[in-house]
């Protein structure tokens, strides 16, 4: 499988504190899965991907390439034209990460309008599909919705939707299941699912969430205190090594440990 | 709502939306009976600015020497001036030139304050700290006193009282602006907007800007009352319009010379300024409860 990610030994830190020690991987079209607790360094990676690191830390690899491109190199205005477009993001909460003041369909008409230069017209036929595509009905209705008419789960896809107006080649969801209930946190990922399948994108899920990841990835990587530790199949999980991945495989629910 | 005509819908469904939006804002200023009578002064003071010529009994400017310092009586409703001059023709083509001064003043500063507010608060770091030292200077005066200034260096004159009135009035909004860019700037969805390819020019203008402008809104109509007495303020000092032209404060300093045994001269215009700038601050307040929850 050819890369379309490859990172090499990522460093992020802030200040003197490394936030992020020496991180390396490569990644085809396919589902990959970071996983790690909180403070681990997990968005960390992922926003060093589309360098924006929050303020105060900085960072420095030895190579870190994008589909041929050189994103160490990369000036600003390259790296915007990489974000939305090439690379998607979709955040954790679609509460506050819609704008408020925006209907649905006009923030993702938006994209449609900043990335593919569509007209309004073009842009509106494209947002209804692309709405329709993340499996929410009537999207002629919700075309017309503010963010807090939607609920948590509608809100996410929507969200997905705006991501894949750019028709990005690789997707990055930063936990994007975790704000939302059980149901809706399974169509959202059966909505990832059947998207990275249909059209071939690759997919970074960063989670903290073992048992999630291991039936939704392919791959899986766990993150401990900034250093990736164990890199592995997802069926393979079982047979992982680490004392830290076996931590958390042992942490697991589990229905039948029930006393 | 029919799904069978999509495209039929939005066009529809947007319209309504802001319609009800103006709808609901409306009722909401209706239902609060102070907002509701500084709805109708403000109404009333614009109707009849715009039908001034029509109303207006006699000439503003027509003298009339033989019958100055006439009391008010059926000929002349509000009496007449030092030069014969009919005071209700006066008093209505003096609105104009209050409600003009408004409504530049209410276009101009706020859209100025929006954009140096936003910028400063967006980059932060040295524009920031440049722009609201500018903007610190200017608020170190007295509004009324920096007008005065100003207009006493450019020389009197309409034009040069709105400068006057703009340079000091714009401050305020700019820091009430960058307040709101700031708080703005952290929230989830500008992350997301930049993580999605969005230049800092257009998180600016599509994503922050809007978010600030209600607050500004509120500002700018509490403020119009403030507005009025300045430039009544300017006219009285003679620094405002030149002078065959009606305007109120140059009113009330004409009039203040017969003000014990002449006094509708003085009073008309004075009564006019009171209640312009209380039918302002009623609507501004109504506003204020309506657009911003959070100050209520």
């Amino acid at each position: 499988m050819s890369a379309l990610l490859e990172i090499e030994d990522l460093h992020v830190s802030f200040g003197t504190a490394e936030a992020v020690r020496g991180a390396s991987f490569a990644m085809g079209r396919e589902r990959l899965a970071l996983v790690g607790g909180s403070g681990a360094g997990k968005s960390l990676i992922g926003r060093a991907i589309l360098r924006l690191l929050p303020a105060g830390a900085s960072m420095t690899a030895a190579r870190m390439n994008f589909d041929g491109i050189d994103l160490l190199a990369a000036g600003p205005r390259e790296m915007r034209a990489l974000r939305g477009r090439r690379i998607g993001w979709v955040l954790q909460d679609p509460k506050f990460s819609l704008n408020p003041v925006m209907s649905v369909g006009t923030q993702v008409e938006e994209m449609l309008r900043l990335h593919r230069r569509l007209d309004r017209r073009a842009a509106r036929e494209e947002a209804l599909a692309l709405l329709e595509s993340v499996w929410l009905r009537e999207p002629a209705r919700v075309h017309a919705l503010y963010p807090h008419e939607l609920s948590g789960g509608m809100g996410q896809r929507a969200m997905i939707a705006m991501m894949l107006a750019g028709e990005p080649d690789l997707l990055i969801a930063d936990e994007p299941s975790s704000a939302l209930d059980a149901g809706a946190a399974l169509q959202v990922l059966a909505v990832l699912d059947d998207l990275v399948a249909r059209r071939g994108m690759g997919l970074l899920f960063i989670s903290h969430d073992l048992t999630l990841v291991e039936g939704f990835c392919d791959r899986v990587m766990v993150i401990e205190a900034g250093s990736i530790v164990e890199s592995c199949d997802a069926a393979a999980l079982g047979e992982a090594r680490h004392p830290y991945t076996r931590r958390l495989l042992a942490a697991r629910p589990r229905l039948e440990a029930a006393p | 709502m029919s799904l069978a005509h999509p495209d039929a819908y939005e066009p529809a469904s947007s319209l309504a939306a802001r319609l009800t939006g103006a709808a609901e804002t409306a009722r909401a200023l209706a239902a609060d009976r102070s907002a509701l009578a500084g709805m109708v002064i403000v109404t009333l003071l614009i109707l009849a600015a715009a039908a001034a010529p029509l109303l207006a009994p006699y000439d503003p400017n027509a003298q009339d020497l033989a019958l100055r310092l006439a009391p008010p009586g059926a000929a002349h409703w509000l009496g007449t001036d030092e030069l014969g001059r009919d005071v209700l023709s006066r008093l209505l083509a003096g609105s104009r030139i209050t409600l003009a001064v408004v409504a530049l003043i209410a276009l101009t500063v706020p859209a100025a304050g929006l954009a140096v507010g936003c910028l400063a608060g967006f980059a932060g770091g040295i524009v920031d700290a440049v722009l609201m030292r500018i903007a610190d200077v200017f608020l170190a005066f007295p509004r009324l006193i920096l007008a005065l200034a100003l207009v006493a260096a450019m020389g009197p004159g309409l034009s040069h009282a709105l400068i006057a009135i703009a340079l000091a009035a714009w401050p305020p909004y700019a820091r009430l602006a960058r307040a709101e860019t700031m708080a703005i700037r952290e929230r989830d969805f500008i992350a997301a907007a930049r993580l999605s390819g969005a230049s800092p020019a257009r998180l600016l203008l599509l994503h922050i800007a809007p978010l600030c402008l209600p607050s500004l809104i509120v500002r700018a109509s509490l403020d119009m009352a403030g507005v009025i007495l300045t430039a009544a303020g300017l006219g009285f000092l003679g620094l405002g319009v030149a002078p065959p032209q009606a305007e109120w404060g140059a009113m009330i300093a004409a009039g203040r010379r017969f003000m014990l045994d002449q006094w509708w001269v003085a009073a008309a215009p004075g009564v006019a300024i009171a209640v312009a700038t209380l039918g302002f601050n009623l609507l501004g307040e109504g506003l204020r409860d309506v657009l911003d929850p959070r100050q209520r």
